[in-house]
């Protein structure tokens, strides 16, 4: 089980890594869809949103990679998988495959991460404040 | 300072589930096509990309406000809170009037996040090992 948790750290990972990388360097260009979800794509390229989503997914893939700060990297990419998977529910269907993928390992990852999440869903937080 | 952070949970709870519902339920007065954040605003509105976030922003408003699921529901705002800050400054929509709800929204979450910040330990440890 060691190695099917190291295998879903390194997919996901590296899969994120490359796009981040990509967002920035453009080594390789994907064919650009087309209609609403070009113009879409050409705002968000022209307004450097892109360049955010890439540094985070970049940031995310390295952390997942390193092993050190796991639940810090799914965090990162949770909202990034999220909003692939409405961009490809909504808007451009292609290449939705490698979306369910990586909903499957941050899912797979949340849940054997499990223990570093479980105090976000305590039934009752405590607030601490430092003594003035 | 419970007060403090019960103030900041009703203020931010409420305004998101204020407006999720008017995201979900009203029709907004959407800017014209042919500038970028027209034609931005008017695809996600048409392909409902823009429901979805109003969805996720009562949900995250409505477990704020119940009282054990807090650092969840700051879980899916702060994400939230991020894509509406980038959406502001790379669509130049910084005028005091537009950006008054974020910088608040803003503040609620940074008192609430440190008020919690017991419930995101797991998240920061470099040290978290998978549970199978």
């Amino acid at each position: 089980m060691r190695y099917v948790i190291l295998g879903a750290r390194v997919i996901e990972g590296l899969v994120f890594l490359v796009f981040g990388l990509n967002g920035l360097l453009h080594f390789y260009n994907p064919p650009l869809p087309t209609g609403d979800a070009l113009t879409w794509f050409g705002i968000m390229t022209a307004h450097h949103w892109v360049n955010f989503i890439a540094v985070e997914q970049l940031v995310g893939g390295l952390l997942l990679l390193v092993g050190r700060f796991v639940p810090l990297g799914l965090v990162l990419l949770a909202p990034v998988i999220v909003n692939i998977l409405l961009y490809h529910a909504l808007l451009w269907p292609h290449g939705y495959q490698l979306a369910i993928l990586m909903l499957v390992t941050e899912v797979f990852l949340l849940g054997v991460y499990w223990r570093s999440f479980a105090p976000l869903l305590h039934p009752n937080p405590e607030a601490e404040f430092p003594k003035l | 300072m419970k007060v403090v952070t019960l103030i900041c949970r009703i203020l931010l709870g409420l305004g998101f589930v204020l407006f999720g519902c008017m995201g979900l339920f009203m029709h907004p007065q959407l800017p014209p096509h042919g500038s970028a954040m027209g034609d931005f605003v008017n695809i996600m509105h048409d392909v409902r990309w823009s429901h979805a976030v109003a969805a996720f922003q009562v949900i995250g408003g409505l477990l704020v406000l119940f009282g054990g699921t807090l650092p969840f529901g700051l879980c899916i705002l702060c994400p939230i809170t991020v894509n509406i800050w980038l959406f502001h400054l790379l669509f130049h929509a910084v005028a005091p009037s537009m950006i008054g709800a974020p910088i608040l929204v803003t503040i609620l979450e940074i008192v609430l996040l440190y008020a919690y910040r017991g419930s995101f330990a797991g998240i920061w440890t470099t040290k978290a090992k998978p549970t199978l």
